[in-house]
């Protein structure tokens, strides 16, 4: 499968000291990394709201070379609390990007988001806000989606939610998508997970695998999930031999 | 600060709950925010009031309320286009707070939450989510309040500076008496770091006491929709159906050692 993104060696400020990766086609993907790591800044550059001269290829191609329009219908990408909305309902805005009533539909239906149609902006709350920024960038189907940690607006169970979502849309649409969360537990929804820590990636591959480097995660000083966690010790201790997501399960493994 | 709400009627519902004093006091469910309102006094005062176990006076009002700072789940956008230094001022000026040196104050109140002084030439807006969030915890220092409310803020740190905030806070309590509420939805977070908690549901305190004795109320929690904490949730599990006699703990090392003898 081609790459859909390729950074090379970035460097920003002190921010980014070569960091590299490199994203596949159709992959769905967590970027994680401590505070100020530049999550948010990795996204801005790729979503071209900040200009680098830095060797950054999407689909084989420099991002710079796109015209501002071919761009941004390749590439979208959502920061909470950084809307704009043209019009006063969600049906009204989503009528400038979309006429296929049946795609509107399954997005809605997908994000269980039905109720939210007809509603004004005005009266919406944040996580209403949030999901039609979502709902809007869906509809117009991007081939690379970027989103900003959706967790800091949606709660755990929600964003794991949407994140299920995103996974069978992409399927679908043979989208990439390129998540950052400070919440490691989230990653277990995507393929590959990266974490950034002084200016590169120090720590790659699936998420699973990669959350039981306990040691390291620890260091960089981000939050290992609770059960992975309690699993990659119980292994240290020779109580179980695989990691256990279930608290059922694990019961049932410490004491048959 | 001790502030005790009695029969408090708010948005169709009565509340009678307790904020301990020297404390950091969680608060979460639904309609978690009707506490801070009362507590704020946002709407017409309808019941009984004791801070500090005297009955609050409707001339006593202004005085209470300068205790207090807020700290909201986001920064207000309007200090978007301030550099920082410009939003600590505009915030003295705002609470009408009247100092000698003000910028010491600043200063004072920026290196509070571990962020030097050069950035107070940075723009709100270049800050990132978590860096707005100490800000906000700094700008609700310059008034020297006796009681911080803070909405929801821990998913936008890492666990280290959430250590840090956190040790930050039980030291205003331990060397300044200061008294913290902490809204919030994560029960996770609640359980790990609150002494007293406060769970509301339909327009009415649904329970509160002791953080540990209240959510370890699995059964009672579950039927009421409330999120188990994790380690809890797997130390129910383990009591209820293996019988096995291990304890709740906050430490998940802790939970090792008691799982490695009963196993």
């Amino acid at each position: 499968m081609k790459e859909s993104i390729i950074i090379q060696d970035l460097l920003y400020w002190d921010l980014f000291d070569n960091l590299s990766i490199e994203i596949k086609e159709n992959d769905f993907v967590t970027v994680s990394g401590p505070n100020n790591c530049g999550k948010t800044t990795l996204l801005r550059i790729l979503n071209r709201e900040i200009i680098t001269d830095n060797d950054i290829l999407v689909f084989n191609n420099d991002i710079n070379m796109y015209r501002i329009k071919d761009y941004s219908e390749i590439v979208q990408c959502i920061i909470p609390e950084e809307e704009s909305f043209q019009e006063e309902t969600l049906e009204e805005e989503l009528l400038l990007y979309s006429l296929d009533k049946k795609e509107i539909e399954e997005v809605l239906k997908g994000l269980k988001c039905k109720k939210l149609h007809k509603k004004k902006f005005a009266s919406m709350n944040k996580k209403e806000i949030l999901l039609s920024q979502l709902i809007i960038t869906l509809v117009q189907k991007p081939q690379i989606l970027l989103i900003d940690q959706l967790s800091t607006i949606l709660e755990e169970k929600e964003t794991i939610e949407v994140l299920k979502y995103l996974n069978s849309y992409r399927e679908k649409h043979n989208t990439t998508i390129l998540y950052t969360t400070l919440n490691l537990l989230e990653s277990l929804e995507t393929d590959q997970l990266y974490i950034i820590n002084n200016g590169k990636i120090d720590l790659s591959g699936k998420p699973i695998d990669v959350l039981q480097q306990d040691n390291k995660i620890n260091k960089i000083g981000l939050k290992i999930p609770f059960m992975i966690d309690l699993s990659v010790k119980l292994k240290d201790y020779e109580l179980i031999d695989e990691v256990e997501l279930d608290k059922h399960r694990m019961v049932d493994l410490l004491w048959k | 600060m001790e502030i005790k709400v009695t029969d408090y009627h708010q948005n169709s519902g009565i509340y009678s709950f307790t904020i301990q004093d020297k404390t950091i006091n969680g608060i979460t469910g639904i309609n978690q925010f009707d506490i801070e309102e009362i507590v704020l006094l946002k709407h017409k005062y309808k019941g009984l009031i004791a801070i500090n176990n005297q009955e609050l006076k409707k001339e006593d009002i202004n005085q209470y309320k300068q205790l207090i700072s807020v700290i909201k789940e986001q920064i207000d956008k309007k200090y978007y286009s301030y550099k920082v230094y410009e939003c600590m001022y505009e915030e003295l000026k705002r609470k009408k707070i009247d100092i000698k040196d003000p910028k010491k104050k600043i200063i004072d109140s920026l290196t509070a939450v571990d962020l030097d002084i050069s950035y107070l030439n940075r723009n709100i807006r270049d800050l990132s989510s978590s860096e707005k969030k100490l800000i906000q915890l700094s700008l609700a220092f310059l008034s020297n309040p006796e009681l911080i409310i803070i909405e929801e803020f821990i998913n936008k740190f890492d666990l280290k500076t959430e250590k840090y905030i956190m040790l930050l806070l039980e030291r205003l309590i331990e060397n300044y008496g200061k008294t913290i509420i902490v809204i919030s939805n994560n029960t996770d977070f609640l359980y790990q770091y609150t002494s007293h908690i406060i769970i509301t549901k339909n327009q009415e305190v649904l329970v509160e006491g002791k953080t540990p004795e209240v959510l370890q109320r699995v059964d009672f929690l579950k039927r009421n929709g409330i999120k188990i904490p994790e380690k809890v949730e797997l130390t129910y599990i383990a009591k209820k159906e293996k019988q096995v006699k291990i304890d709740y703990h906050k430490d998940v090392r802790d939970m090792i050692k008691d799982i490695y003898k009963h196993v």
